[in-house]
């Protein structure tokens, strides 16, 4: 496998030095080489040289889970959510576990973002179409559990130039419509958006009374276009 | 901004005048109303990229269609017209040289026309009558190119040119984006076409 233990790679090492200061980070690091512990995403294109500034690190997991995890002291936790727990200095261990680093990066939502390094700098997994895509400004949307999240990385991309594959579109919105009806919890927006969400929720969620029960009004939609 | 609109009735009505000597063209063009992004780039100081003019109702486009075109014209073709260059016809539009457009897949008059438009920069109308209807929130959002998304019946295609206009240096809250976008996801039975939800 290709090495890019480049410059970013030394920065991004000091950064984790620095978030963990308290521990001796190093021998962290060493476990982390045993125990599978990954960078993906922006990152990994920092790393990679593609970008020239990336402000998070997220440090994935391959199972078993890592022993790092279980050294982190309280006061270093900004905040925690269901499937990650930031750090201070924005580095974010992401709790979600994958089989391998290819499994990892099809997690991903966007091809572009499908990277992963591990923490000696070396190149594990890369979509064959992502660099061309990152640095073409193509953005494909391939499935999301949080559509809402890859929403404001939509908007965060598309200000930076990149532009929505046609494909995509639809996809997103089958996966939006998906959330909308079970109501995902939004996470990692502002109290003003999280709120907003959840008014959009009881908005779109309407329900129609037939025969005494309540079916949603998008699927009484559906049934008259059928019909 | 007013004198470059009145300049350009003066230009289409010539322009109706060459095209037929029936007189009812020039008595419909009278109650058409300008909208869309002609104003919205008038307030930007640019020049428009079309000129778009709406008929009252879905009838008075159809007459509109009837009396001006050649026989032969057809869909997706080219029509002579008394300009050096032809028109092109397509289901939804006319669209004559000068970057002039009669829109005919949606219709409506003033206020109640634009109240189907998606963003707010794009909600100035002019009428003959009325004259230039524009509010300051629509100036702002023109000048400082920001997208404000109002509620209505086409979420996707407002989504789509959400996102061109964005890649081009327009601004949208995110708040108001993500709204959009849930709007949309929601709204399967959008007709895609431009125009075409009347």
């Amino acid at each position: 496998m290709p090495t890019h233990l480049t410059e970013n790679f030394s920065r991004a090492i000091v950064r984790m030095r620095r978030a963990f200061g308290e521990y001796d980070f190093d021998s962290h690091w060493k476990w982390g080489s045993g125990s599978q512990l990954l960078v993906g995403g922006g990152y990994a294109q920092y790393i990679l040289g593609w970008k020239k500034y990336a402000r998070d690190i997220d440090l994935f997991t391959i199972s078993p889970r890592s022993r790092f995890f279980d050294h982190i002291k309280p006061a270093d936790i900004k905040f925690v959510t269901k499937n990650a727990i930031t750090l201070v200095n924005n580095v974010q261990l992401i709790t979600t576990k994958h089989e391998n680093p290819e499994l990892l990066a099809d997690s991903f939502d966007f091809t572009m973002s499908k990277v992963i390094c591990n923490l000696n700098g070396y190149l594990l997994y890369k979509h064959p179409e992502a660099r061309t895509q990152y640095f073409k400004k193509i953005l494909e949307y391939t499935g999301s559990d949080n559509p809402l999240g890859s929403l404001k990385r939509i908007h965060k991309y598309t200000n930076q130039g990149f532009r929505l594959k046609e494909s995509s579109i639809e996809l997103l919105y089958e996966d939006l419509a998906k959330c909308i009806k079970s109501r995902n919890d939004p996470e990692g927006f502002t109290p003003e958006t999280t709120q907003l969400i959840r008014g959009m929720y009881d908005k779109l969620n309407v329900k129609v009374l037939l025969g005494g029960k309540e079916i949603p009004l998008d699927l009484y939609k559906e049934f008259l276009n059928a019909n | 901004m007013l004198d470059q609109i009145k300049k350009k009735i003066e230009e289409v009505e010539k322009l109706l005048e060459k095209q037929s000597n029936c007189v009812e063209l020039l008595e419909i063009f009278d109650e058409v109303t300008l909208a869309g992004g002609a104003i919205s780039s008038l307030a930007q100081r640019r020049t428009p990229r079309d000129w778009d003019f709406f008929f009252k109702d879905k009838e008075t486009a159809e007459l509109f269609k009837i009396l001006i075109l050649p026989d032969n014209a057809e869909n997706f073709k080219r029509f002579e017209t008394s300009a050096e260059t032809n028109g092109f016809l397509t289901p939804n539009a006319l669209s004559f040289p000068g970057r002039i457009q009669f829109v005919t897949g949606i219709c409506g008059y003033g206020a109640e026309l634009v109240n189907k438009f998606d963003f707010l920069h794009t909600k100035g109308w002019y009428t003959k009558k009325d004259g230039l209807v524009v509010t300051n929130e629509i100036m702002e959002a023109a000048l400082y190119r920001e997208l404000h998304y109002k509620e209505n019946d086409m979420p996707r295609k407002a989504v789509k040119r959400a996102l061109k206009n964005m890649r081009n240096g327009w601004e949208i809250e995110l708040d108001n984006f993500i709204e959009m976008t849930m709007i949309a996801a929601f709204n399967k039975g959008e007709i895609t076409n431009a125009y075409a939800s009347n």
